[in-house]
């Protein structure tokens, strides 16, 4: 496998962590670029630029961010099929890679935004460019799509707290939700902030996904929502959602509402050595 | 750099609820229905009373500040003539996947609606002063001028007898 790191290898059906971006082990933050770094190499349908165009341009999944009487309806669980597909699909890449989750809450006393992993240009040691800082997005359609950008970019905007929320916030407002409509709803609007204070190709539905740090953004999203059904004990979507199809994936929503039926779960940190046999 | 966008005042006043004294307000929502998301992602800031706040009034309490909401925009349509127009299913048999524009957002205005109830209000004018995010030179299409559209804003409070999943928000 080309690039692969040195580490323990996953057993096929052991439960995928996704870990802290921050708390990633050196080879794991190496598994991760190299994961990205491959597939933008592919031209087939397990390329980065495939995935990336199912949000917005060109493949326009976007009805989940559409709104019913119920608020917002498939925002949560269709992510959560998008992130487990493009997950799996880098694991064909790099056996064992999980996709990490951001920590983007506003701590004054270490006010932060967007992480070193994703934000250094180049990789240390003369390594390259980082393949999670910016990635290219390629021509889409014939004729060109006026003023498509040719790569990801951000606003390089300095921490926020009007735009990050704390972590307080989210663990003692938030995560108290009890309305699942209500709390999907609280979150979005999150998210839409994070979208909007990173800017650039992030600020835009169309091209979001093509910046590698929409993944760890969304990932942080679906961690949220996982430990709101923990603390809550209720899956959230009702069952007249039940016989949605989270288009374009082989998924209803029932299929999405365990994260362990999916295979993994979230953790902080995790490290390994190998044993003596 | 964000980008100042036109402010928009809502002309009828929020009628506020009556009977303080005998059931007072727990919490309250505002909510802004039908909100227009396929142009620019911008952040709104939410003032009460405040029917001249503008892009330079302190976001805080002696402002009538409220809160606030975002929307993550489409930026435009990167389709041809008719590609985002809304449309749903053309019969029951109709399986494509349809996309629209509008979303709903909610601001908590709890404690802002609690001062105003304090001072004796008896209605509330509602403010709403966008920014537009920073595109870092993308193109952005849609209403970048007046991106902050909706079909209403309603007021809904919860006293301490409603269902806990609605006070305990």
């Amino acid at each position: 496998m080309e690039g692969r790191s040195q580490g323990v290898v996953p057993a096929a059906n052991a439960l995928r962590h996704r870990l802290s971006v921050d708390k990633l082990t050196t080879a794991q933050l190496a598994d991760l670029r190299e994961a990205f770094r491959l597939a933008a190499k592919r031209s087939d349908n397990r390329s980065f630029s495939f995935w990336a165009g199912i949000h917005g341009v060109p493949q326009g999944f976007c009805q989940h961010h559409v709104t019913n009487e119920h608020g917002a309806r498939f925002f949560l669980p269709w992510h959560r099929a998008y992130l487990h597909n493009f997950e799996l699909t880098l694991r064909e890449f790099v056996p064992g890679v999980t996709l990490p989750w951001w920590d983007w809450t506003f701590d004054a006393a270490h006010p932060r935004f967007i992480p070193d992993a994703y934000s250094r240009k180049t990789l240390p040691g003369g390594g390259g460019p980082n393949p999670l800082a910016s990635q290219a997005i390629p021509r889409i359609t014939q004729p060109p799509i006026p003023g498509q950008p040719r790569k990801t970019v951000r606003a390089n905007n300095p921490p926020d707290s009007g735009s990050q929320p704390t972590a307080q916030f989210i663990d003692k407002t938030l995560l108290n939700m009890k309305n699942y409509f209500q709390f999907s709803l609280a979150l979005e609007n999150i998210h839409d902030g994070i979208h909007g204070l990173v800017g650039g190709t992030m600020a835009n539905i169309g091209w979001a996904a093509y910046d590698p740090i929409f993944w760890a953004h969304h990932v942080m999203i679906d961690r949220i929502w996982a430990l709101w059904q923990d603390r809550n004990g209720i899956a959230g979507p009702t069952p007249d959602m039940f016989e949605e199809v989270l288009q374009p994936f082989n998924l209803k929503i029932p299929g999405v509402l365990e994260i362990g039926r999916l295979g993994y779960t979230y953790s902080a940190s995790r490290s390994g050595a190998r044993g003596n046999r | 750099m964000t980008s100042e966008a036109k402010i928009i005042r809502v002309k009828d006043p929020l009628e506020l609820p009556n009977d303080q004294a005998r059931a007072p307000l727990w919490s309250a929502e505002l909510f802004f229905k039908g909100l227009y998301r396929n142009g620019p992602s911008f952040r709104a800031a939410v003032f009460l009373n405040r029917p001249r706040a503008d892009h330079d009034t302190p976001e805080d309490d002696a402002h009538g500040y409220a809160g606030c909401f975002f929307v993550f925009g489409k930026g435009g349509c990167f389709g041809d003539e008719g590609h985002c127009d809304p449309r749903g299913p053309e019969s029951r048999f109709d399986t494509r996947v349809f996309h629209g524009g509008d979303t709903t957002r909610s601001v908590d205005v709890t404690a802002a609606l609690r001062r105003e109830l304090a001072a004796g209000k008896t209605e509330v004018a509602v403010t709403v002063v966008p920014r537009i995010a920073d595109s870092a030179g993308v193109p952005v299409g849609g209403d970048t001028d007046n991106p902050v559209q909706f079909s209403e804003v309603e007021l809904v409070t919860y006293d301490a007898y409603a269902p806990a999943a609605q006070r305990d928000n």
